[in-house]
């Protein structure tokens, strides 16, 4: 009798247990509990498009050394992307060298640094030759890419940058246009998905803050 | 720095007058293959009436006229300005992201340190001399972070 019931308490206290671990492994893969956690961390974070980021589909550039720039290009590392011109004098070389003080900022404090990307939307005046010069002037580790219109919509499309082309009323020539252009700095995962806009004016000390923030977030989820 | 900032001094007095004084005149330095550069500064009028700045030249570019970034819904523009009204006893910034010069046409290689001269014409006194210095902007534009 004593026997029983001891092998019953057994019973009892095992299924217990195992019906306590059944319930906390679903608990814990529970998608929606998960998700909620990690939403109000997120909600910290300004400008953190989280938990749905956007996922960019294909797209074909060339880069500044003549290779493919495609979406391939974009996964397994951090990106940051600014779309401009080299004919812009004022708002394309400030954002390029405070990227550069970016990396720097980063470097400094032992943070690993993304890869840095400046997207030409003028191809008529910027051909390969022209944007690797002036990429390496800010830093030789940068990439620029361009190509033709079409390939660049596809790219700028998805990602909800501007630009358009404005003739300049008091020149002639029809080779001193400007471009207006978006001046955001897009943040991108190593799973190609955009994860933040940083809008212009852009402040070197809120970029590094926020970056570090994103990419230790988003590493500490996965 | 020391050595910047004296230069600086110096270069704001040179441009001084009675009227008017140009502070910190400089140009970002570019990646050689551009021909467009910015050109900023501080115009402090110092008399009691309005003065308007209507053209700039300079021997070393082709042309140059006065424009302003704006960012509008996160979209950068630059938009051109005929002219520059700076009211009396008041002061003017040209500046990064703002107001510049835009510089066009770049007639030889510029190099951070060299000396530009840039003259200023104003509708109610006589053109102004100043001397924009080439500036790397990594070193500038970060200073600028820790004021």
């Amino acid at each position: 009798m004593n026997s029983v019931l001891k092998a019953l308490l057994i019973i009892v206290t095992l299924s217990l247990a195992l019906i306590t671990g059944v319930f906390m492994s679903m608990k814990m893969r529970d998608p929606g509990i998960i998700a909620a956690g990690q939403k109000s961390a997120a909600s910290n974070i300004p400008g953190l498009m989280w938990p749905s980021p956007k996922k960019l589909s294909p797209f074909q550039l060339t880069d500044h050394k003549g290779q493919p720039f495609d979406l391939n290009r974009l996964k397994g590392q951090w990106s940051l992307l600014f779309f401009g011109y080299t004919h812009c004098p004022d708002i394309c070389p400030a954002t390029m060298t405070l990227l550069n003080a970016v990396v720097n900022d980063l470097v400094k404090k032992q943070q690993a640094i993304p890869q840095v990307i400046f997207i030409s939307v003028d191809p008529e005046r910027d051909t390969l030759q022209h944007l690797n010069e002036y990429i390496s002037y800010f830093n030789p580790e940068f990439i620029a890419a361009t190509d033709t219109d079409e390939n660049l919509s596809t790219l700028t499309g998805q990602l909800g940058i501007l630009s358009m082309k404005i003739p300049d009323q008091d020149n002639n020539d029809q080779q001193k246009y400007l471009v207006d252009h978006s001046a955001s700095i897009l943040m991108i995962d190593p799973d190609a998905q955009l994860l933040s806009i940083f809008s212009a004016p852009h402040v070197q000390d809120e970029i590094v803050q926020r970056y570090v923030m994103i990419r230790n977030f988003i590493e500490s989820a996965n | 720095m020391t050595v910047l900032f004296s230069l600086l001094f110096l270069l704001a007095q040179g441009h001084a007058n009675e009227e008017i004084t140009v502070q910190d005149a400089w140009i970002r330095e570019a990646p050689p293959t551009v021909k467009i550069l910015a050109a900023y500064m501080s115009v402090i009028n110092k008399s009691d009436h309005d003065l308007t700045l209507i053209s700039a030249d300079s021997p070393a570019f082709e042309s140059i006229m006065f424009h302003r970034t704006v960012i509008k819904d996160g979209v950068a523009s630059m938009r051109h300005a005929d002219q520059i009204m700076i009211p009396a006893h008041s002061r003017f910034d040209f500046a990064p992201g703002a107001y510049h010069m835009m510089l066009m046409g770049r007639k030889q290689p510029l190099k951070a340190g060299d000396k530009i001269s840039i003259t200023l014409l104003c509708k109610e006194i006589d053109s102004i001399e100043i001397t924009a210095i080439i500036r790397n902007s990594a070193e500038m534009e970060n200073n600028h972070q820790h004021h």
